[in-house]
């Protein structure tokens, strides 16, 4: 029992503090009375208001929006409209959450950044392919006048064509190139001279004497910065490296609407032998020499810790995404250049393979912005979107806040953009490898570059093929999994939604027969193929994946 | 009541004991005030103890980003715990003092709920809240955290309004008062201290929780602290100071209701430990 | 006592079902309802909105064959194991607090244990976020001040797959939240005086004291809960949400049910298989009381 009881006059503290939180009680009901109605509009009626939803929180890009939204809101009430532009945001990390969660509770933002599958998107955003062959208004008296609006962009909006409903269900708003990032001042003092490295051996060269420089003075030298953690450095030189030696195999593309050939269509050329092992095989080796310059330990650095060695001067060459380079640039007290990833010089022993320089040109835009179907005002949130891509707002918003390049064509790249501008030319497009399909084995492709680099191995390239090898199981799950949702996005759910968003089906459930007819006149005839060709690359890649895995076991029986 | 120690080494040894376990506690609020004055480069160089010049202005941006979650939050749990207890006093006066046809079997239904896991009614919720048209709004979990709080509480304030003695009951009757003149003469005033320590119980509960939020409201505007601060926490370019000084902004509502009712929350603790 | 009140005498007493109308349509509405609902549901593959696909058994196989639900079953056990180890020091410190002889000491360090407590459970969680971080964080700083590790190497607390849990597990040091240490202590406060005199006088030294007097004293509340505790923790999957978001850490490896429940509903678009999971937890939780009700007697 405790014997602490309170003399009176703490009953009043206890009436003040009541009458307080009372107060403060009816305070917070008049804010929040306020704020919902600002969010639903309730009280001015002839306002309209619109809300924008992305996840986009680097430096400078709701800056970029705001300014849009003030010189949006102006125009607007010049022309007699009162209108209202709401931006929010949400980390990435919650954001497929957040995404779905709007989507079905049918009260969604009206313009919303697009991830997440395909269905989703069929099922609950505009399809857009009726206004982008018309001109965006906004860009009257720029270059860009008269234009269709598809064209204005780089890619002419080919990343925002989803190919499994034959349709533009978003517009984008950026792209991104990787670079490396040079410590002028680490390389002058290292090489005696200012020349950057255009070609590979070069780059090897000039990493030789960083590291040369670094024992000499006893500084911690790391060539060239990695990161590592989430092994995206590597993952990315491994393409880059790949895609010179074998670019022409993009000439065999026969799928529809993509310009890069299929994982399936390379692993059936793989497995009945018609494509040269080696030359795949030969990025394998540029990467282990290119590992060389990494950090010891490098598969832990992460990208935080990687920019903190740069800053700090520890790091000659960073391969970096445009995405971060603003903040790479600002915060460094030394010169940074900014040059491409060198490519494969005639120097090297593998030149004769060599095919040429990755072409960025119609790289993916990214940044995807969709309007809802169940937006009350969907003329007003197109009128936003022409806005946002016009000419003169997407390089406003993306070069001068955010510094990054932007959607549309003919853009003045100045200063530090300058170097972002996608090279082109007759260069090749960049290919995937045909050595991993999903998550897990791409993971597990890495990984076993990352140990030919710490081990030393000898004979990469053997090595790499065994390991592939014993990562067959793991693809051949990827593959099954892909193609029973093939199947499924076929007849089932897939089909039934298609149908549903059509407006031709009122109950839930249909009887088998009549689906198939249904199917037909809801999806059209692109949509068929489409479907049909991802199940034939499912299952191309599954016997091929068979076949290799029959020829190394057969392969170990002759060696016994 | 206190013991008698044996001897001071022993009295000594308990302070330490209880002053190390404070200090573990109590370090990252510790931490958290310290860096809330810094700006990144003090923070780099050490973020352990106070340096001079402070930045206040931390606090201006962290209001800037928290400021008006903090209404919000408010909104929400007050009329939560207020609707709750009303709620839940009616329903535990039915239980206590009435004993009808049925009662036995309506009790088990609400017993019944306290040991059913939220996470399972997550996503069916979700669904008839958005069916309700409540999506986007504070009324999703303002009366969702009504219903989910009303078996412990009836449990709770059944077991003591059993307990006042039945002549108070009579002696209003006698005067003609009706079943909420009972109520509110006899009941509330005798069980002030446990319907204040579950009101202040039931705010933290409300104020502390993340889920509903993060699922029910959509727009920044009407999110509340506890999902803003997550939010916060996910930029890309950390300043902590301005961060660690909006933790603190949400820390104070809290801290100043706790204080005035401090006294009262105890003893209402202990009261209610003593029930089970 | 209460008033009885039979069939015969409903007519005239029947307003009264008024009073727990109320709180039974509330309950009725938000709880029961999407308890049924969400049980049917569990042989649905439903989008969470208009489209949704009978599948039977589906969900049921499906869940029997998710090596990552069982695996996540594993990581709830160990938490709940960890937190039993957690029950240890909030008893210690009611005990100690127990004995300070102090009257003034006593009542300020009361207070101080309920500070944690009125802070936001998010700003705790957030703090302890801050102290695994890899690069700023002051956990690594004290291992580089003590040299443990070189100046620029970095431990990943919450991306290692190994570290992982137990940084989980370890955050919050040193648990001594909000009720436990209290309701201890309330407990032991009813331990009338003339037992501890009787203590004394046959000559017991406080370790024995605690053992044989204190600690079965306390049994109850104790008792309470560590059934909570279990229940609690078997459902709880905010932390882990907190600390490594929605994918469950490096390769999901410190997923929890409840986090599974959450990811595969609203992230992945599968809320029949929600429903599916969600209601296997509440099969294991009505398990775990009817273990508690049958072996463990709880005295009023």
């Amino acid at each position: 029992m405790a014997k602490k009881d309170l003399p009176s006059n703490n009953s009043i503290a206890n009436k003040i503090g009541l009458f307080m939180a009372l107060a403060f009680y009816v305070v917070s009901i008049i804010m929040v009375g306020i704020n919902t109605s600002e969010s639903t509009g309730i009280i001015d009626r002839d306002v309209e208001t619109i809300t924008v939803a992305h996840w986009q929180l680097e430096d400078g890009f709701r800056e970029g929006f705001d300014e849009a939204i003030k010189q949006y809101e102006a125009l607007k009430a010049k022309e007699g409209k009162r209108v209202k532009v709401i931006q929010t945001t949400v980390p990435v990390r919650g954001y497929s959450q957040w995404f779905i969660t709007q989507l079905i509770s049918g009260d969604p933002s009206d313009i919303i950044e697009l991830s997440g599958a395909s269905r989703l998107h069929n099922q609950y955003f505009v399809p857009l392919s009726s206004y982008i062959a018309r001109p965006n208004p906004y860009n009257k008296g720029t270059p860009l006048a008269g234009i269709p609006w598809k064209d204005t962009y780089i890619d002419g909006m080919n990343s925002s064509l989803d190919q499994i409903y034959a349709d533009y269900f978003g517009v984008g708003t950026f792209f991104h190139v990787t670079r490396v990032y040079v410590n002028k001042k680490l390389l002058r003092a290292a090489t005696g001279n200012d020349k950057m490295p255009t070609t590979f051996d070069e780059w090897m060269e000039d990493c030789r004497q960083l590291r040369e420089y670094g024992e000499k003075t006893g500084k911690a030298i790391i060539p060239i910065g990695v990161r590592g953690f989430d092994k995206v450095t590597l993952k990315h030189l491994f393409v880059q490296y790949f895609s010179q030696l074998n670019g022409r195999l993009n000439d065999n593309n026969t799928e529809f609407c993509t310009p890069n050939v299929s994982v399936g269509e390379l692993l059936d050329g793989m497995s009945r032998k018609k494509l040269d092992r080696n030359r795949l095989l030969a990025a394998v080796d540029l990467i282990k020499d290119v590992g060389k310059n990494f950090s010891e330990g490098f598969t832990a650095t992460d990208l935080e810790q990687t920019k903190f060695l740069f800053f700090t001067g520890n790091v000659g060459f960073f391969p970096e995404g445009t995405w971060n380079a603003w903040s790479m640039v600002k915060n460094s007290p030394f010169e940074v250049e900014v040059i491409n990833i060198p490519v494969i010089g005639p120097n090297n022993q593998h030149y004769k393979k060599f095919t040429g320089q990755i072409s960025e040109a119609g790289v993916g835009v990214g940044g995807k912005f969709g309007i809802t179907k169940a937006s009350k005002h969907f003329d007003l949130a197109l009128d936003f979107m022409h806005f946002l891509t016009s000419y003169k707002i997407n390089q406003l918003t993306m070069m001068e806040y955010c510094k990054w390049p932007p959607a549309v064509i003919k853009a003045e790249y100045k200063d530090l953009l300058k170097k972002f501008k996608p090279t082109e030319g007759d260069a090749m497009r960049a290919i995937n490898p045909p050595f991993y399909i999903g998550k897990k084995s791409r993971t597990k492709t890495t990984e076993v570059l990352e140990r030919i680099i710490i081990n030393d191995i000898d004979n990469p390239k053997k090595y790499f093929w065994n390991e592939f090898v014993k990562n067959i199981p793991f693809m051949l799950q990827e593959v099954k999994q892909s193609l029973d949702d093939a199947e499924r996005q076929f007849f089932n759910l897939e089909g039934q939604r298609s149908c549903i968003a059509a407006g031709l089906l009122k109950d839930k459930l249909l009887p088998q027969k009549q689906k198939a007819l249904e199917l037909r006149y809801s999806m059209g005839l692109e949509n068929l193929v489409e479907r049909l060709n991802r199940q034939y690359n499912s299952k191309a890649a599954f016997k091929a994946l068979k076949l290799l895995q029959k020829e190394d076991a057969d392969e170990q029986k002759e060696v016994k | 009541m206190a013991r008698q120690g044996r001897n001071n080494i022993s009295e000594i040894c308990k302070h330490a004991f209880l002053w190390c376990i404070y200090a573990f506690t109590f370090l990252p609020l510790y931490l958290m005030l310290v860096i809330s004055l810094k700006d990144n480069q003090q923070f780099a160089r050490n973020p352990w103890l106070p340096e001079a010049p402070f930045h206040w202005v931390n606090y201006a941006v962290g209001w800037h980003h928290i400021g008006d979650k903090i209404f919000n939050t408010t909104f929400v749990a007050f009329t939560t715990t207020g609707l709750a207890l009303i709620i839940a006093v009616m329903g535990a006066f039915f239980f206590a003092r009435y004993k009808m046809p049925g009662s036995k079997f309506l009790f088990f239904l609400f017993m019944l709920l306290m040991m059913y896991p939220g996470v399972a009614n997550m996503v069916p919720s979700f669904k008839l809240m958005t069916s309700l048209g409540l999506y986007n709004s504070h009324w999703a979990l303002i009366l969702g955290g009504v219903a989910a709080s009303q078996a412990f509480t009836i449990y709770v304030l059944r077991n003591f309004i059993e307990d006042i003695p039945q002549d108070l009951f009579d002696a209003v009757e006698i005067d003609g008062g009706s079943v909420l003149h009972q109520i509110w003469h006899v009941v509330v005033p005798m069980a002030m201290p446990i319907i204040g320590t579950l009101a202040i119980l039931r705010i933290i509960a409300v104020w502390n929780n993340f889920v509903g939020p993060l699922l029910y409201l959509r727009d920044s505007k009407l999110q509340v602290i506890a999902v803003a601060l997550l939010h916060l926490e996910g930029e890309y370019t950390k300043n902590w100071g301005e961060l660690m000084a909006g933790y603190t902004i949400a820390s104070i509502p809290l801290i100043i209701m706790f204080l005035f009712c401090m006294r009262l929350f105890v003893r209402g603790l202990s009261a209610g430990a003593v029930k089970g | 006592m209460a008033v009885e009140v039979s069939a015969g005498k409903l007519k005239y007493y029947w307003p009264v079902y008024l009073l727990v109308a109320i709180p039974l349509v509330m309950v009725l509405i938000f709880s029961y309802y999407p308890i049924f609902n969400g049980f049917i549901h569990i042989f649905y593959e439903w989008d969470g909105d208009t489209v949704e696909e009978y599948v039977g058994l589906g969900n049921v196989y499906k869940i029997m064959h998710d090596t990552d639900l069982w695996k996540s079953f594993g990581v709830v056990g160990i938490f709940v194991l960890a937190n039993l180890f957690k029950m240890i020091i909030p008893i210690m410190a009611a005990v100690v607090l127990h004995h300070v002889i102090n009257e003034r000491a006593n009542y300020i360090y009361r207070i101080m244990f309920v500070i944690p407590m009125v802070v936001p459970a998010m700003v705790f969680f957030l703090m302890w976020k801050y102290f695994y971080e890899p690069n700023a964080g002051v956990l690594n700083e004290i291992l580089r001040a003590c040299g443990v590790i070189k100046a620029t190497e970095i431990i990943q607390w919450l991306s290692n797959s190994v570290l992982v849990i137990p940084s989980l597990v370890f955050a919050g040091f040193p648990w001594v939240g909000a009720f436990g240490v209290l309701i201890y202590l309330a407990g032991l406060q009813n331990i009338p005086e003339d037992i501890y005199e009787a203590a004394e006088i046959d000559g017991a030294g406080p370790v024995r004291i605690f053992w044989k007097m204190e600690l079965p004293l306390i049994m109850t509340q104790v008792r309470i809960n560590l059934i909570l505790m279990i229940i609690g923790t078997i459902q709880q999957w905010q932390n882990v949400y907190l600390f490594v978001g929605e994918s469950g850490g490096p390769n999901g490896i410190a997923s929890v049910p409840g986090l599974i429940v959450f990811r595969e509903a609203f992230s992945r678009g599968l809320f029949g298989y929600g429903c599916a999971v969600g209601f296997l937890l509440f099969l294991v939780t009505l398990c775990l009381t009817f273990i508690n009700n049958k072996f463990v007697r709880t005295k009023k």
